[in-house]
């Protein structure tokens, strides 16, 4: 089966942001609006069977993509989301919120780019230190330009994971070794050569968060997949609320959001949730090319990630150059700080 | 007939102590990952998060804070710290709660700052009013060229850019709940005249009646000033009540020059707990055993900026440490205030005062849960401070040993509140009302 996407319309998104902060929809209130209101968006997209949810905000907008994905995973257990991020906010930042919410959420995320990025406003320039605002001010440095700024991102991400990956925490207790720090490195990459962490946390290689092109394409190794030779069907909530299989009003069990004054979160789906998740755990790596929904085939990944659920193989490598954090012989492996 | 004396600034009348956890990953102790029962990516996982939720909302805590860099500070090889991304680790915790603020504590050297505010702003509405935001200055010099630093940005440099930073925050969030248009011009930031974010109309209203608190921890001159100015509540560095008091009375005056109510202070307070004296020490040594050897000790000179093969650890601490004390510029002058404060007022060794240390510039406390609440009311009562931001020495049982065996000891005495606090009012809402 071709996996599909969820699309919101801007008034979906909107109706998604209110359900999760627990705030009343446009023009709730009337019995007839009720009877008539499509099922709550979380409750269509935790069934829906949608390969992820696309969290793209209309341009102007004062909501934002990264705490609004962040917020659907955590109260989903099976939901994926692909978000398109506000490109003012840092690579570091990006590859960490992402890596965080891939290690929190199980690999439920990934990352859509596309053009239309590149305008920012203007640097006031000249300094020791980053000045102006917007975007610009963290990309207008760039030796070669020739890939398109959301290219470069996303390529920046990927070495950023690969600064710190999974199998470097070796958490040897008995030892006292935390990490493998040989493994971390400084990953850059030709087109922002300046930023190569290396991050804070570390990142599964095998299920890296999956990195989406949307424009022109091009020979860009590191995305996993360019959607303008491969779309995917997009479908709105309401499309696909109607969609085979979709779940009704009534049956559509979701995590609940404490409300003031309401009961706690029903144990049921706290179980659920606990017992989804150690599943998930169990199967890491088991689950093969034919078990999963998508178009490709190779590679172990864990079921319920998002690239299980777009059928990508393991990650491609950045390219990036790489240099050791921390050479050995220099004295900082036992640099304390808290 | 004698007039009623007015209140000390301090003076809690029949207000409550307020209680923050800190939670560093898998504790503040170095050791703490290797304490028996830990797995090594426990703090990778949602159950970690939801579990130290549930223990801080059932417990009575009114928040979690993460403190964060946007970079490794240091080598992980031996001690994780600090890895997860504050604001992506707190929506778990905020899904799994209702009253529970959070506060994420989010750099102003390595952002945007209209970006920075409609992801504040958003998580702030999606938790129904219940998030902070902690303003800090730094970013580690490893990861410095990755922000576009060519060199480490001093500390008037990074608290110049913090101030305009702030008022640009101020008046996105303003044009976000009003939807009126908004601009800024200055030194650092320059945003031309635009028309405000689009939200919808019950966000607006949402983020018009409360919107973020504002925490800074800053314990240098520039970093007061800004907290007087700005602040709604102070993540304090403090090792002795009477040096806190002192801050706490300077506080609420630079805040009356500024005309407006004084943050909430809420120091930090690293504990080792146990039933009894012996339990607790025992436990301290236990984690000072799995910790990497030397670490207080190089901590301690890295955060002062000394060398103590060069001084006499058997000579008094507070002669020794006011010669030789040279803080380096991106370290914190809060802390070592506090360590030498410390260090005066006991007249203690400097090997006795490296134990203290173990609390990193925060008080620091082994022993049974009574002397320690003796400790909090008189600090709370004393005019010292509004609450305390616990420092667990090892998560999750260190913060389950307060929340079981401090907390109950606190409601006795009518510090803590017996009920939880009304979900009615936001997190944000409550704390901005307490100020004074």
């Amino acid at each position: 089966m071709t996996p599909w996407l969820i699309e919101p319309s801007d008034a979906e998104l909107e109706a998604l942001a209110g359900q999760l902060a627990g705030l009343p929809p446009a023009g709730a209130g009337s019995r007839a609006e009720e009877t008539a209101a499509p099922p709550p968006p979380l409750e269509t997209l935790e069934r829906s069977g949608a390969a992820a949810l696309v969290l793209r905000l209309p341009p102007g907008s004062g909501l934002s993509a990264l705490p609004l994905a962040g917020m659907v995973l955590a109260r989903t257990v099976q939901a994926r989301v692909l978000v398109v991020p506000d490109l003012r906010t840092h690579p570091v930042n990006l590859a960490r919120t992402v890596s965080t919410l891939a290690a929190l959420h199980e690999g439920r995320i990934g990352v859509l780019l596309g053009e239309g990025g590149e305008a920012g406003t203007g640097r006031t320039g000249g300094a020791e230190q980053p000045r102006g605002s917007g975007q610009a001010v963290w990309y207008d440095e760039a030796p070669e330009s020739s890939a398109p700024l959301g290219v470069r991102v996303l390529r920046a991400l990927s070495a950023l994971w690969e600064s710190w990956p999974l199998e470097a925490l070796t958490g040897d207790t008995v030892a006292g070794r935390y990490v493998d720090d040989a493994r971390l490195g400084r990953v850059t990459t030709p087109g922002l050569p300046d930023i190569g962490g290396p991050l804070t946390l570390p990142t599964d290689m095998r299920d890296k968060p999956v990195l989406i092109w949307e424009g022109t394409p091009g020979d860009y190794p590191w995305v996993d997949l360019q959607l303008r030779d491969r779309p995917l069907p997009r479908r709105t909530f309401a499309e696909a609320a109607r969609h085979e299989g979709a779940p009704s009003r009534e049956d559509a069990p979701v995590p609940e959001r404490p409300v003031p004054g309401g009961a706690p979160p029903r144990e049921d789906a706290v179980d659920r949730e606990d017992a989804l998740r150690r599943d998930g755990a169990e199967r890491r790596y088991a689950a093969s090319a034919d078990e999963g929904p998508g178009f490709s085939s190779a590679a172990p990944r864990t079921a319920g990630t998002l690239r299980w659920a777009l059928g990508l193989p393991a990650a491609p490598p950045s390219g990036g150059d790489w240099a050791p954090a921390f050479p050995p012989g220099e004295g900082n492996s036992l640099q304390a700080s808290r | 007939m004698t007039a009623p004396a007015e209140p000390r600034a301090g003076d809690p009348g029949d207000r409550h102590m307020l209680l923050g956890a800190n939670v560093y990953d898998f504790g503040t102790d170095a050791g703490a990952w290797r304490m028996p029962g830990t797995g090594p990516q426990d703090n990778l996982t949602a159950r970690f998060w939801r579990h130290a939720a549930d223990l801080a909302e059932q417990g009575g805590l009114d928040a979690i804070f993460l403190a964060d860099m946007p970079g490794l500070a240091a080598n992980p090889a031996l001690r994780p710290n600090r890895m997860v991304e504050p604001l992506a680790a707190l929506g778990a915790v905020l899904a799994r709660t209702e009253r529970l603020g959070v506060i994420a504590t989010v750099s102003t050297s390595s952002n945007d700052p209209a970006e920075l505010t409609t992801r504040l702003a958003t998580q702030h509405v999606l938790s129904g009013g219940r998030t902070g935001w902690n303003v800090v200055t730094g970013v580690p010099a490893a990861i410095e060229r990755d922000f576009g630093y060519r060199s480490s940005p001093g500390r008037e440099d990074r608290y110049r850019r913090a101030e305009e930073f702030l008022e640009v925050h101020r008046r996105v969030m303003e044009a976000l709940a009003s939807g009126r248009r908004w601009s800024f011009s200055g030194q650092v930031f320059d945003y031309p005249e635009q028309d405000a974010p689009r939200l919808p109309e019950s966000f607006r209203a949402a983020l018009a009646a409360t919107p973020p608190l504002i925490v800074q921890a800053g314990g240098s001159s520039q970093g007061r000033e800004l907290a007087a100015a700005t602040a709604e509540t102070v993540f304090a560095a403090e090792m002795v009540k009477e040096a806190a008091a002192r801050n706490y009375a300077d506080l609420h005056e630079r805040a009356a020059r500024h005309g407006r109510p004084a943050p909430l202070v809420l120091p930090g307070i690293h504990m080792v707990l146990g039933s009894t004296q012996e339990e607790a020490e025992r436990r301290f040594e236990r984690l000072t055993e799995l910790g990497p050897r030397d670490y207080v000790t190089r901590r301690f000179e890295h955060m002062l900026g000394i060398r103590l093969d060069q001084l006499d650890p058997h000579g008094p601490a507070a002669p020794q440490l006011e010669r030789a004390l040279d803080v380096p510029d991106g370290g914190s002058v809060g802390f070592a205030r506090a360590i030498l404060s410390y260090a005066a007022s006991r007249e203690i060794t400097l090997s006795a005062l490296l134990r203290h240390f173990s609390g990193f510039g925060h008080q620091f406390y082994v022993g049974p849960p009574e002397p320690l609440a003796d400790i909090m009311e008189d600090w709370f009562r004393g005019a010292a401070c509004d609450g305390f931001n616990i420092l667990a020495d090892a998560n999750p049982s260190g913060l389950r040993l307060f929340v079981e065996q401090v907390v109950p000891v606190l409601r006795e005495r009518g510090l803590a509140p017996a009920e939880p606090a009304d979900p009615a009012e936001p997190f944000a809402a409550r704390l901005r009302k307490a100020r004074r």
